[in-house]
């Protein structure tokens, strides 16, 4: 036996062994995202209502949320983003609700006074992974009550209009403000009559709020929804 | 998808058939063999009997009743010869090269006891004339090569006669570039899709290498131009060990830094060999590692870009500072009086103007890309080994071809203008790619004239290109979350949207990459096969009876263009489609999913799913991996009588392309909206099969002078790169939408066919001096041509690009080479070669801009873009031998290398800027030729010539018993900026006609300003990036040679 050259050779073998290697060829692709949201669910009715929500394509609907109190809501769930279709255990009919990948998202149950009309609508709050600006508090304001008037939202303590135009199923959009504590008032649009208040909230640094008028044309309620 | 089975049926029938009617008789290449006769040194006469043996293996013979011998199945390399009789001293010769394919003449006389000599050594002159070949057989053997100043194996194969180097393709006499055959040990080493050589082979490592410029015999096939052979070492008798090490740098060079005026690329080049006997002699190996680093693997004429010093200069001038106020407020930074504004270090500052997307109060960063070198690199690592077994009669030899090589990729996809992109050089892309090649042939000898030898070779080649950042996960690669965590949130800022990448700058109308934008999309890449090859050797009385076969079978896989920045937004936007992919085929929106992943960015795949999978079969949605399968069997006969060689064969080629095609040309069918194929429209033509006649002879006419003749048929398979190709990419081909320069849809495809003629002679001028005259002619047909496929009115398909066979070449050409064997010190090589090669295109898609234009394409012959008529080298090397001049000069070395060849034909041509930038200013666009008017016939212009001096000096010292050899070689020593290629519309490499034709530039230039006429001329045409954007780019097609290059080296050899 050679041991001079079994030696040279294993060890520039070793070498080659350090050195080389095939490329590493995934066999498979890479694993696709499951995209997500953060998604609640509020109850404009007047009665309590069970959402029945469809988790993926095809898999059918199924129990999301039972017993929505009126004016209450489910708080932020995990609902797979994508087109999901969602009903009411008591309504016969569907609607496809468009659910954002990475977002939070509000989905107001409107009152309805014919079938024709639209039960859900979503309003998105942020993508999940976007900051909320900093020295600001941000604020927005639907308009949920059962009435064919237009509403204006304003600051209870001085009149001043935070919102105005609101109609049934609109959203004023986040509306920047100081942080501090407020009243919001809701009026008909070009009235100054304060037709209802919300109680007092406080807008934090850097958080957003969502208030909803609710109830109908006869009685109107503001509730606050702390988005963050 | 309906296939037909009996083609392949009936070939295995014929080789079946064949190997049963000639078993008796087989023979192998890569091996040679030594024939010669033993006589009696004082009377001349022959002894029977006697017996030659090749010392330190256990191969020899013994004479026949005429004295003659025959050694067969030497493997190619250095050898002694040892012959012995009774009553005789023995006489034995050292240094007897042995050639794969060709036998050495070796005659022995030997002395009677009788006299007073001891036994005689003797050693052996090479023959300057090779009476056994009957064609033009180049042979670069590692002695001659290893004193070059070059280094590699292709500047090797770049010497030879008929053989071309440009744009660092390699042709032979003509023929395209996919048209040379790369050996391994025998084994295939031929990139399918491309055609390239896909081995890498360590010259240290290398035995030698033939360059059969055609009139190759039949046991080679697949190549129409040329086989180029290479062989590795054997293990020695002996332990040899072997260390190298070579650097470009000074010491104390930096990139940048000039020294004797050339720049370093940080060039580092380390080889190891081992050889040696492991079991007596009867086992041996041979190893070689190699690592190979190029800090900028780009070495070409650079001379950087300081945009900030630019302006600093121009404002400074009173005359362009007002012009530049005027027309460039949007990128300068003015104060409340309109001054350009300065930083502390009174630097004016910079903006992006917005003109392409970007923030117009972005500061404009400040970079400097220094004159000489590219921040890319490229690292090697190689591995060649042989591991041989002599347990006679049984032979085994196992060879190995490793290499793994990572490349930093300075391009933006397919775009190449790396000046341009150096702010984002964080996420410049890399390439891996792993090359493995190894062969185990068994020989059995059975009688001293017949052996057969039994042969299996595996190759797998990968190939992937990916954003480092990420790695192989490309749904992170335009991901701006993802980028935020990789490289921060400072450079994530720059994304417009979440997966919007960010703007270019654009600075004084020129578009700089802002950092985090992502340079590639990933792709991967998979070929290998498996082939075998039997092959039986007989030596019946004058007659070496060889026949063969071999099958090999390919396996390719390929996805290309996938993480867009449109496929991903789709993910974002249908997020169930993304679970859908993640769910897999059983999802109801996975059909859906794939077909719109698909057509979001054009994915190219076959053997993965288009989301990157691997996939076995081709199904409704997916497209199998490609096998194209060859096959050959084969019969030669070499007649030596004397000095007279007939070489007779004849080869039967089997091609299976595995292709797709539609059923109806016309009207294939397809899904515009889904922009999918169905299978069932698809068939796979048969099989294609080839008999190719080779007859070859070589006679002496005068003890000096050997005459040869060589008529071959020659067939081959096309490169596959237009061949093969997912159905989504076929379906956006019948669309007729975009304009496709390769459009990876072909008809039913034949073999490539080559007939060729060749004469030529040897002729010995002295003892030391003989030249070699080859004249050839060689006929092509069915060279792949780009046509228009007309499709009926109102039919789904459009007017589409399709390839055929339909090109043709003819080549005509002398080569003449002459040799000077070390006489004294001096030895000399001198080859030249004349060509005039001519064809209806050069290139597959030659004629695709024809395609827009006229149906059929014009039927014009003309030079091709490759024909260098006039190319040759010189070599002289000047030497002392062992003892020889004193301490000083004794085994010192110089070596020049001088090369020249005519330019190339091009075609002046004109045309407006069409869809050109301002940055791109009028280049004349080959990725989209339609513009493009040509002023005169087809390559009617040449290039100017070129010429270039390599030098080398080398001294070797004796350490005990290592030898240091300190060599230092000089590349380009005389730094010549030689013209390779010109702009096609002035002919020259200076100026690309487009700041000095007002008609095109006067508009942009009075808009644009003196800053933009500056960068222009620094950015395309100081550093070509225009050019190089319409053409392959960087050190691979540049309009410049290589600057001059310094490289020290010390090798240590045991």
């Amino acid at each position: 036996m050679q041991l001079k050259t079994i030696l040279g050779l294993v060890s520039v073998g070793m070498g080659a062994l350090a050195l080389l290697s095939c490329v590493d060829l995934p066999s498979t692709a890479p694993e696709f995202p499951d995209f997500r949201s953060q998604t609640r669910f509020i109850n404009a009715e007047t009665g309590q209502v069970s959402v029945l929500l469809e988790q993926t394509v095809g898999a059918g609907l199924s129990s999301f949320a039972a017993n929505i109190d009126p004016q209450g809501d489910t708080g932020y769930r995990d609902v797979p983003a994508g087109d999901r279709l969602v009903k009411l255990a008591a309504d016969p009919d569907t609607t496809l609700l468009a659910v954002n990948a990475d977002a939070k998202l509000t989905v107001v149950i409107f009152p309805r006074a014919a079938v024709s009309e639209t039960r859900f609508r979503g309003y998105q709050e942020r993508r999940t992974f976007d900051s909320v600006p900093a020295d600001t508090a941000q604020v927005r304001f639907i308009a949920a009550a059962l009435s064919a008037a237009s509403y204006d939202i304003v600051n209870a303590s001085d009149t001043t209009v935070v919102a105005s135009g609101l109609a049934l199923r609109g959203s004023s959009g986040y509306v920047s403000l100081a942080p501090g504590n407020y009243t919001f008032g809701v009026v008909e649009t070009d009235s100054t009559t304060i037709l209802a208040t919300a109680p007092a909230v406080t807008l934090a640094d850097g958080k957003r709020s969502t208030v909803i008028v609710f109830g109908t044309a006869a009685s109107l309620a503001l509730k606050n929804f702390q988005d963050d | 998808m309906y296939r037909r089975k009996d083609m392949s049926r009936r070939f295995l029938n014929v080789v079946a058939l064949l190997m049963l009617l000639v078993a008796p008789s087989w023979l192998l290449a890569q091996n040679g063999k030594i024939r010669g006769k033993v006589s009696d040194r004082e009377t001349g006469d022959a002894l029977p009997g006697a017996n030659v043996v090749v010392v330190g293996t256990t191969l020899g013979a013994a004479t026949d009743v005429n004295g003659e011998y025959f050694i067969f199945n030497i493997p190619a390399g250095i050898y002694s010869l040892k012959s012995s009789f009774i009553g005789y001293r023995d006489v034995t010769f050292s240094n007897v090269k042995v050639s794969a394919d060709l036998t050495t003449g070796l005659d022995f006389q030997l002395p009677s006891e009788a006299l007073e000599v001891s036994e005689i050594q003797i050693v052996a002159e090479r023959p300057l004339v090779n009476r056994s070949a009957t064609n033009a057989v180049r042979i670069a053997s590692a002695e001659v090569f290893e004193k070059l100043p070059i280094r590699g194996t292709q500047a090797i194969f770049g010497l030879q006669p008929g053989v071309v180097v440009q744009n660092n393709n390699i042709f032979i006499r003509g023929g395209r570039d996919d048209e040379v055959g790369f050996l391994v040990e025998g084994a295939t080493a031929r990139n399918i899709d491309n055609g390239d050589n896909a081995v890498a082979v360590i010259p240290e490592a290398l035995e030698e290498a033939q360059i059969q410029a055609g009139g190759f015999n039949a046991e080679y096939g697949g190549a129409n131009s040329g086989i180029i052979s290479q062989t590795f070492r054997s293990g020695t008798p002996n332990f040899h060990a072997r260390f190298q090490v070579e650097s470009d740098q000074f010491p104390g060079q930096d990139p940048g830094d000039k020294k004797l005026d050339s720049f370093s690329y940080g060039y580092e080049d380390y080889v190891l060999t081992v050889s040696g006997p492991i079991y007596k002699n009867r086992i041996k190996g041979f190893i070689a590692l190699e690592r190979l680093v190029f800090d900028d693997a780009q070495r070409v004429v650079w001379t950087g870009l300081d945009v900030q010093q630019v302006v600093n200069q121009l404002l400074a001038d009173p005359a362009t500072r007002a012009t530049m106020l005027q027309l460039n407020q949007a990128n300068l930074v003015l104060d409340a009086n309109g001054d350009p504004v300065t930083d502390a270090d009174g630097n004016f500052l910079i903006k992006d103007s917005g003109d392409r997307g970007g923030d117009p109060t972005d500061i404009f960063p400040r970079f400097n890309a220094v004159p000489g070198n590219i921040p890319d690199f490229s690292r090697r690592n190689t591995l060649n080994a042989t591991l041989s077994f002599d347990f006679k009669p049984l032979l085994f030899r196992f060879s190995a071809a490793s290499t793994f090589q990572e490349d930093r990729l300075t391009s933006f996809f397919a775009d190449f203008r790396p000046l341009l992109y150096l702010l984002n050089q964080q996420r410049f892309g890399e390439q891996e790619q792993s090359t493995n090649l190894f062969t185990g042939k068994l020989t059995h000898v059975l009688t001293n004239n017949t052996f057969y030898e039994v042969q299996v070779n595996y190759f797998d080649q990968r190939r992937k290109q990916f954003d480092p950042n990420f790695g192989d996960n490309y749904l992170l690669y335009d991901d701006s979350l993802a980028v935020a965590e990789a490289l921060g949130p400072e450079i994530a800022a720059n994304y417009r949207g979440i997966h919007q990448g960010p703007a270019e700058f654009d600075i004084f109308r020129f578009p700089f990459t802002r950092p985090g934008a992502k340079m590639l999309n990933f792709f991967k890449q998979s070929q290998n096969y498996i082939s075998g090859n039997v092959d039986f050797t007989a030596q019946v009385k004058n007659h070496a009876l060889k026949i063969g076969g071999n099958v090999e079978r390919w396996t390719s896989r390929l996805l290309s263009t996938v993480g867009a920045q449109g496929q991903l937004e789709l993910l974002r936007q249908r997020p169930d489609l993304a679970r859908a992919i993640r769910n897999g085929p059983s999802d109801p929106l996975y059909r859906d999913a794939l077909l719109r992943w698909r057509r979001a960015a054009n994915v190219n795949a076959f053997g993965y799913d288009v989301f990157g999978n691997e996939v076995d079969d081709d199904s409704a949605l997916n497209d199998g991996p490609k096998h194209p399968t060859f096959g050959a069997v084969y019969i030669q006969d070499k007649f030596e009588a004397g000095d007279l060689v007939i070489n007779a064969g004849l080869r039967f080629d089997y091609f299976d392309f595995d292709q797709s095609i539609p059923r109806d040309l016309a009207e294939p069918a397809f899904d515009s909206q889904d922009r999918d194929v169905p299978l069932s429209d698809l068939v796979t033509p048969d099989a294609k099969t080839e008999i190719s006649p080779r007859l070859g002879f070589a006679f002496p006419v005068t003890d000096r002078t050997v005459f040869h003749v060589q008529y071959g048929r020659f067939v081959q398979a096309p490169q596959f790169l237009n061949v093969y190709a997912g159905r989504g990419v076929q379906a956006l081909n019948y669309t007729g939408a975009n304009f496709i320069l390769n459009p990876r849809v072909a008809e039913e495809l034949d073999p490539i066919t080559t007939i060729q003629y060749e004469i030529g002679f040897n002729q010995a001028l002295t003892d030391f001096a003989a030249f070699d005259v080859t004249a050839f002619y060689r006929d092509v047909k069915g060279q792949l041509q780009v046509r228009l496929q007309s499709t009926p009115s109102g039919a789904d398909a459009r007017a589409y690009q399709i390839f055929q066979n339909q090109d043709f070449a003819t080549t005509k050409g002398l080569e003449v080479s002459l040799n000077l064997r070390r006489t004294q010190r001096v030895a000399a090589a001198i080859n030249y070669t004349f060509s005039d090669a001519q064809a209806t295109g050069s290139f597959p898609n030659s004629s695709i801009g024809a395609t827009s234009l006229a149906d059929p394409i014009p039927t014009v012959v003309s030079p091709v873009d490759f024909s260098q008529k006039h190319r040759g080298s010189i070599t002289f090397d000047y030497r002392f031998a062992r003892g020889d001049g004193g301490p000083f000069l004794e085994r010192l070395g110089l070596n020049l290398l001088f090369t020249f060849n005519s330019g190339h034909p091009y075609t002046r041509s004109g045309g407006g800027p069409a869809q050109q930038g301002p940055d791109e200013g009028g280049i004349l666009n080959n990725t989209d030729p339609r513009g493009r008017q040509a002023l005169e016939n087809i390559g009617a212009s040449t290039t100017p010539w070129v010429s270039n001096l390599d030098f080398r000096v080398d001294k070797t010292i004796a350490l005990g018993p290592i030898d240091a050899i300190f060599y230092v070689y000089v590349q380009n020593l005389l730094n010549t900026k030689s013209v390779l290629n010109v702009y096609q519309r002035t002919g020259n490499a200076e100026d690309d006609g487009y700041l000095s034709n007002p008609d095109l530039s006067a508009l942009t230039v009075a808009g644009s300003g003196p800053a933009y006429v500056e960068l222009f001329k620094i950015v395309n045409l100081q550093n070509r990036q225009h050019w190089w954007n319409n053409n392959t780019g960087g050190s691979n097609e540049d309009l410049f040679s290589t600057p001059r290059q310094f490289r020290f080296g010390v090798s240590f050899e045991y």
